[in-house]
């Protein structure tokens, strides 16, 4: 069933001139990989700081806080392009297990990228959070940045598979 | 030696043949090359977006700086690294791409400018700063451990608008290098040169 609304899809109109334009396709694509620069670049970044391997002077709160609406503006593009990307490969990448797996990836970082908005940023237990958690917020940030590592190599793979 | 001759001869160097033949090699190299220029890009964008003051505005220019030019020079060295093993097995074919070659002209340039940034910014660190801090002795850049821990988890937990930034040493804002229009333009530039960098290296493939 699924298959189908594949199928389906990659014959609706719009996606049929989309596919057809010369240019339309890999400019998608190039902002698709530039995006990633704003959304797992700045994320990563969050991240390391996160970890307390990089701008360890500066306080978490600020480094997060300052990055956040460019990732999250970053990831929004990400987002959009990615659709754009898949509607007129639908039925290619349904057959290729490697898209299955970045999408699996995507959501286990979204779920973290939830989690780790409800409960640190809005500092629910103050001051007590590692011992609450079983996730603390340096593994959150490890977690996040190894799964969008993860989640840029399968992109680069998919080209190949 | 001729362009022409210095490029045959590398792409049939035995590194190039050793690149060329396993398809597994060259994959592995190209994920490299992303990651490492993913990274690269992120720390150029933080640090040039915090100095045209539209992000990380309550960060020191200067200790951020400091901060950042290592891990800097290092993505920077990983991609170029990993681009020229990639350029190795096709000289001839990318040296006539003409994408190719912008990319490489813009490449040197934002990276030119943007190591001048970083270390204008991390020398410039302002006399009124060691000033302060005569009565200690020398100048002593923070460091994580000099950051009081009790304050650093304050800080985080801290409800928004009640931080108390005098606490905060590494955080000396109002004696942080001072980003002139100059220093500003530059780092648009240099902004731009790298997003140009990024759109060039994916025209590519393209023509």
């Amino acid at each position: 069933m699924l298959y189908d609304t594949f199928v389906h899809i990659e014959q609706l109109q719009g996606v049929q001139t989309f596919t057809e334009s010369l240019f339309a396709y890999p400019l998608v694509q190039g902002v698709h990989v530039l995006a990633l620069a704003f959304a797992v670049g700045l994320l990563a970044v969050a991240d390391l700081r996160l970890a307390g391997v990089l701008l360890q002077q500066h306080p978490e709160r600020a480094v997060l806080g300052g990055l956040r609406p460019w990732f999250i503006g970053g990831f929004t593009v990400l987002f959009i392009t990615g659709v754009l990307l898949f509607l007129p490969k639908a039925t290619l990448l349904y057959a290729s297990p490697l898209f299955w797996v970045k999408m699996f990836l995507i959501l286990l970082a979204g779920i973290n990228a939830l989690y780790f908005e409800f409960n640190y940023r809005r500092a629910r237990i103050p001051g007590g959070a590692a011992a609450w958690y079983w996730l603390a917020p340096r593994t959150a940030g490890l977690v996040s940045l190894s799964l969008w590592t993860l989640i840029v190599v399968l992109g680069r793979l998919l080209a190949y598979f | 030696m001729q362009m022409s001759a210095f490029l045959n001869f590398l792409q049939s160097s035995w590194l190039a043949t050793l690149l060329d033949g396993s398809r597994y090699i060259a994959m592995t190299v190209q994920i490299v090359h992303i990651l490492g220029f993913t990274f690269l890009l992120a720390l150029v964008l933080a640090f040039n977006l915090r100095v045209l003051r539209l992000a990380l505005r309550t960060l020191a220019v200067g200790h951020m700086a400091r901060a950042l030019e290592r891990p800097f020079l290092i993505t920077l060295l990983v991609a170029v690294i990993a681009g020229s093993l990639l350029f190795l097995p096709r000289a001839n074919t990318y040296a006539a791409n003409a994408p190719f070659v912008w990319k490489m002209a813009l490449l040197l340039g934002a990276s030119a400018i943007q190591i001048l940034l970083l270390r204008t910014a991390t020398a410039r660190v302002p006399r009124s700063a060691r000033v302060q801090q005569a009565g200690s002795g020398a100048y002593q850049p923070p460091v994580a451990q000099a950051y009081p821990t009790l304050v650093y988890h304050a800080a985080w937990n801290a409800p928004a608008g009640t931080l108390n930034t005098s606490a905060l040493p590494a955080q000396d804002l109002a004696h942080d290098v001072e980003t002139s229009w100059l220093f500003r333009a530059a780092a648009l530039l240099a902004l731009l040169l790298w997003l140009g960098t990024g759109v060039a290296g994916r025209v590519i493939g393209f023509v």
